[in-house]
């Protein structure tokens, strides 16, 4: 009997049925949390079906993660009504993790300790795959799938095939872990994961600390994937070691010796140069210097992909000495506000201040609409996408938008053009 | 709303490759409700002509990666209210096509469906046989047969009478 991938013993390990599954199975599976953002969203679904109240019950009160995140602090009536419904219904039905801050939901689930190693979990975002960097297999499901989870906890998959993402090279001051997700897309294609798990491996993935890997895996979706899943190994256990949550224990998943793959794909990481995603595609992909000189208008740094402490660091540390350029709007959004505490007690928010950076309220915002990008404007952002209408909706649909990592992005800034940031970066 | 038992007939609007959901629902214009908006907005920054001329019982084809990017289910909902009654794409991203489940709106992945059809001509989808025919040129292309437990949720009327029945089941509801 072939072995199997992470993605099949996870999916056979939580089978309702206590059937083994193998790729290209359909199966009911128990998950093990929910990831649920925004009541305005699932409340909606049970009003819609005749629960103005909301959810008539909870699967589990312990592993139904409610979140305000995308909508704190509120932007409209009906979503501050929305908020306070959310409270209410978390008290009703004695929700165990309620989060009501500002603050990017799946950071709170990694830094809460909310998702352990090997666990299925689901979420009504996309980027709720980013808990693959700590080993879990997770995705984003719709907001009536979040409502069918939110019930009865368990949920149809499709058992995905799986790419084995192999990133070899050793760990460098540079390129960080954006340039190489972007690489991959570049070279692979926005869809080659389409409907895959990806599996990665290799010496520079263990070399990678648990931000950068929170990168990747967020941005295993852009490349089409269900699951992005990073090996277990002892960066993974002091990380979920020290983030608490309620200690319950859990088992790592890895693949069996004879697990069959999809396809292999090998990355020599540390030839990657500085790379950027140009409008309007997450593979439309080049090495910096190829739209160096490019104006910009407006940075940002943040979102799920590149908005902890560790990207705001590289951005004090480039900017210490130097300031956003004149003509430049800067924003930086911490993911969460732990770490906007973490940046505060290291004085980096005082070094970004000085430097003329904004910084603005942890959150889901700085990804989204707010701080629009004008159709004749530019933008460069470490954030998650850059389709049209990103930072602004169908009106501002040729607001060009390019993504990079926080490094290639605050050069931009201190610059006003797009540079490349190895004369910003120190030795 | 389309059904997968029903055939469907109508104006193909074509679309090329890695259409995202915000590009379906992105917002933009401010419409005088949240339906509106959504709808008024879907696919504007692309085809500004779309909302204004979209019938229904059109019919959205597309290439490769459609409905790429978020979970928003308010990317199925935007071309519900426009009226599309069936999209089909040479692949179609995974979280749209388990939103188009979920919301019953029925969604193909036929790769070359791309090349079998172009902007303003008329298709039909006939799941019951297993066909998409051009019905403009005679082009035909093959449906693939969904998951019986896919069907199901089809049948249902989408995800939303699952979970009505299945609550009922443990009594929590009231039969529907």
């Amino acid at each position: 009997m072939a072995g199997k991938t992470i993605a099949e013993k996870a999916l056979s390990r939580n089978s309702t049925s206590g059937e083994s599954v193998a790729a290209g199975d359909l199966v009911d599976a128990r998950v093990d949390g929910l990831l649920a953002i925004n009541y305005l969203h699932v409340g909606g679904t049970y009003r819609q079906m005749g629960f103005p109240d909301g959810p008539p019950t909870v699967f589990d009160p312990e592993r139904v993660y409610l979140m305000d995140d995308h909508v704190q602090p509120p932007r409209s009536v009906e979503v501050a009504r929305a908020n306070r419904e959310s409270a209410g219904v978390a008290a009703r039905l004695r929700l165990g993790h309620y989060r009501s801050e500002m603050g990017i939901g799946h950071q709170i689930m990694l830094e809460s300790g909310y998702v352990r190693p090997g666990e299925l979990v689901v979420g009504n975002d996309s980027h709720t795959i980013a808990y693959g960097a700590v080993n879990a297999v997770s995705t984003g499901v719709g907001t009536d799938e979040a409502a069918y989870v939110w019930a009865f906890g368990d949920l149809y998959f499709t058992v995905p095939e799986t790419i084995k993402v192999t990133l070899r090279g050793e760990r460098r001051p540079y390129p960080f872990a954006k340039d190489v997700i972007l690489y991959l897309a570049g070279r692979y294609g926005d869809s080659f994961a389409q409907d895959h798990a990806i599996e990665f491996d290799g010496p520079f993935c263990h070399a990678l600390d648990m931000s950068s890997r929170v990168t990747i895996a967020d941005h295993a979706v852009e490349v089409g994937a269900t699951f992005g899943i990073f090996p277990f190994d002892e960066t993974t256990d002091r990380f979920v070691a020290a983030s608490g949550g309620d200690g319950r224990s859990y088992e790592p998943l890895e693949a069996d010796p004879g697990a069959v793959y999809a396809t292999q794909v090998e990355v020599d990481c540390d030839s990657v140069d500085f790379q950027v995603a140009k409008p309007f595609r997450f593979d439309n992909v080049v090495p910096v210097g190829e739209v160096a000189g490019r104006r910009i208008d407006q940075a940002r740094i943040g979102s799920c992909a590149n908005g902890r402490f560790e990207d705001i660091e590289i951005a004090a540390r480039m900017l210490r000495g130097r300031r956003v350029a004149p003509h430049v709007r800067f924003y930086v959004s911490p993911a969460s506000l732990a770490v906007y505490r973490q940046c505060a007690q290291a004085g980096l928010i005082g070094d970004l201040l000085e430097a003329g950076v904004q910084v603005d309220s942890p959150g889901c915002a700085i990804c989204q609409s707010p701080g629009i990008v004008l159709n004749e404007e530019v933008c460069i952002s470490s954030t998650t996408r850059n389709y049209h209408g990103r930072f602004g909706g169908a009106t501002c649909a040729d607001a060009e938008v390019y993504l990079a990592g926080p490094a290639t992005v605050t050069a931009a800034a201190i610059a006003g053009e797009i540079v490349d940031p190895r004369d910003y970066l120190g030795g | 709303m389309g059904s997968l038992e029903q055939v469907v007939e109508g104006r193909v609007w074509k679309l090329g490759d890695s259409i995202d959901t915000n590009q379906l629902a992105g917002g933009g214009l401010q419409g005088g409700d949240p339906a509106s908006t959504l709808r008024i907005n879907c696919l504007r920054g692309l085809r500004p002509d779309f909302t204004d001329q979209v019938a229904p019982g059109d019919i959205v084809v597309a290439g490769t990666n459609f409905g790429c990017g978020s979970s928003r289910q308010t990317a199925v909902e935007a071309l519900q209210l426009c009226g599309v009654v069936a999209v089909l794409a040479d692949t179609v991203a995974g979280i749209f096509r388990r939103n188009s489940i979920a919301l019953a709106l029925p969604t193909f992945a036929v790769p070359g469906v791309s090349g079998l059809v172009e902007d303003g001509e008329v298709l039909r989808v006939d799941y019951p046989a297993r066909v998409v025919v051009n019905v403009t040129t005679g082009a035909r292309g093959e449906l693939a047969s969904l998951p019986a437990s896919v069907e199901a949720i089809y049948r249902a009327g989408g995800l939303r009478q699952v979970i009505l029945a299945r609550l009922a089941a443990q009594g929590i509801a009231p039969a529907p």
